[in-house]
């Protein structure tokens, strides 16, 4: 298992151009979590303020907790401790102490990874904005 | 992944010279026509993606690929005339791209989404209403007359 809590935060930055809609009910394009390694970033939100986690002005920020990333997929038959087929890692950088990654364990097939983004775009649509984007 | 009677893409795919999807695909190059106006804003849409680069979001994604934007302006054509032609009422979508620059269209409904990829071989959708992707999605090629059925489907919510 990952060495990410589960009951963690994790933040996203969100532009503008990958929301459908805003306001409630909230509708989040699933390019909203695209990432050319497949293992999308996200900063540990106990770690660094949301304004931190934006790059310009106008960028939104959503949340997700790591247990309902964890709990995606269904947990692969595995020895105790159980293996996630999606998992949650620290991955600290140099400028950003708080940067984690959302990596499919083991790495996923292209039509598998477009599912991981949809169900991390459909767990951002529950939660509120932490920072609306505009 | 349902392979059967797959959309090709119209210039990857001369063995399909005849099909709708082709002469679609020759309009849009023509730039816009009458029937196209209840498309306006989408194919401006798209248009504008050829004006992103590498890394556009920050998170490394590829510059939209010439030919899956060439191609979706004549998918999204079909795909609207397919609804309309089965008493729909249609919708217009979120456009945008994927890491690997193909033009992804979405819709929303309800509790329902659907996601197309329009990919460099053939056109691909997910169906998803929930967040498991092993029991809550569902993946395969847009085929003949499908889309119709994704819209149906869709809008059942």
């Amino acid at each position: 298992m990952g060495d990410v809590s589960d009951d963690e935060w994790l933040h996203r930055r969100v532009r503008l151009g990958e929301c459908h809609r805003v306001q409630p009910p909230k509708q989040l394009s699933s390019s909203a979590f695209n990432d050319s390694g497949k293992k999308p970033s996200v900063d540990r939100a106990a770690l660094r303020p949301a304004t931190d986690t934006k790059t310009e002005a106008n960028d939104g920020v959503v949340r997700l907790l790591t247990a309902s990333v964890r709990g995606i997929c269904i947990p692969i038959a595995a020895p105790n401790p159980p293996n996630f087929e999606v998992d949650v890692w620290a991955r600290v950088e140099p400028e950003n102490a708080a940067h984690a990654q959302i990596e499919p364990i083991p790495n996923m097939s292209r039509s598998r990874f477009d599912k991981l983004k949809e169900a991390l775009a459909r767990l951002a649509e529950e939660e509120d904005w932490v920072i609306e984007p505009t | 992944m349902n392979q059967m009677h797959a959309y090709p893409i119209p210039s990857e795919t001369s063995a399909f010279s005849t099909s709708p999807i082709v002469a679609y695909a020759r309009e849009a190059s023509d730039g816009q026509e009458i029937a196209d106006l209840p498309l306006h804003s989408t194919l401006q849409l798209i248009r504008r993606l050829f004006s992103l680069g590498s890394n556009w979001d920050g998170h490394g994604s590829a510059a939209p690929r010439r030919e899956s934007v060439d191609s979706s302006l004549a998918v999204i054509r079909l795909f609207r005339n397919l609804v309309v032609s089965v008493g729909q009422r249609w919708a217009q979508p979120h456009v945008s791209t994927n890491e690997d620059g193909n033009v992804v269209f979405e819709w929303w409904q309800g509790t329902r989404k659907l996601t197309v990829y329009v990919r460099s071989a053939h056109v691909t959708y997910i169906k998803v209403w929930g967040v498991n992707i092993d029991s809550e999605m569902e993946d395969g090629c847009v085929t003949d007359m499908g889309f119709a059925s994704l819209w149906i489907w869709l809008n059942e919510a």
